[in-house]
């Protein structure tokens, strides 16, 4: 959630850009709502089915608070023509890419 | 040694030990509180000296209840370290939508009840698709 929160945030840099940030869990459909209040800058996707998980492959087994499969934290960038330019996988899940980082990367990877 | 000198031998560190073991807990508390998301290894290291400084408190003067927070403190820094080195641990990506490759299909809801698709995603607009481990 702290990710979001910055994210949130910086969103004014992001529309500059003109990109548009989906966050995705597998939270139902009424966390996902409370989610969505929170940060309204923020188009939130309720998955808990984990269909759109599975198609990314971002699963990790048993990784969950109570042991259940969840979302590894994993950043996508894709461009406009659905097209991925850059992702970031940390290799720990009490670490995310600052609103900076991703900023960095969309100034790289997109075209101006 | 009077007998209160004896009974208060150690007890400044070993307190001192007993707030630094603690005080990571408030700390990661302020560093989400201000979206600071890297790893926090304040946490083990200050709760190590913590337990380092117990250790010492303990030995000034050994005593049941002392012994008895010490070895809490033990076990719950063993599990931070293991937690920090182990079980936060997250794979290596080798998923399809590697970088150059299209996202591959999907159908979900988005919280306002919209549908999106992948073909949402190649309407013009670039997208940062962020995958986060819920509201817990």
């Amino acid at each position: 959630m702290a990710e979001l929160g910055q994210l949130h945030r910086s969103h004014a840099e992001f529309e500059k850009r003109k990109v548009r940030i989906v966050a995705v869990s597998n939270d139902d459909l009424e966390s996902a709502k409370a989610t969505q209040e929170r940060f309204p800058q923020l188009v939130i996707v309720s998955d808990p089915e984990q269909t759109l998980a599975k198609s990314a492959d971002v699963i990790q087994k048993g990784a969950g608070k109570s042991g259940e499969d969840t979302n590894a934290p994993t950043t996508f960038l894709v461009d406009g023509s659905g097209r991925v330019r850059w992702l970031f996988r940390p290799d720990n899940f009490l670490v995310r890419p600052s609103p900076a980082q991703v900023l960095a990367a969309i100034d790289e990877h997109l075209p101006k | 040694m009077n007998a209160a000198a004896q009974i208060s031998a150690g007890r400044g560190v070993f307190l001192l030990g007993v707030f630094l073991a603690i005080a990571p807990a408030l700390s990661y508390f302020a560093q989400l509180e201000l979206g600071w998301i890297f790893m926090p290894w304040h946490i083990p290291i200050l709760t190590t000296l913590g337990v380092g400084l117990m250790l010492m408190g303990l030995l000034r003067r050994f005593g049941i209840v002392r012994a008895l927070v010490f070895g809490l403190f033990v076990v719950v820094c063993g599990g931070m370290w293991f937690t920090m080195l182990v079980a936060s641990k997250t794979p290596e990506y080798a998923g399809p939508a590697k970088a150059g490759n299209a996202f591959p299909a999907f159908s979900a809801q988005r919280a306002d009840g919209q549908p999106l698709t992948q073909l949402d995603l190649a309407r013009g607009d670039a997208h940062v698709i962020v995958f986060y481990r819920g509201h817990w």
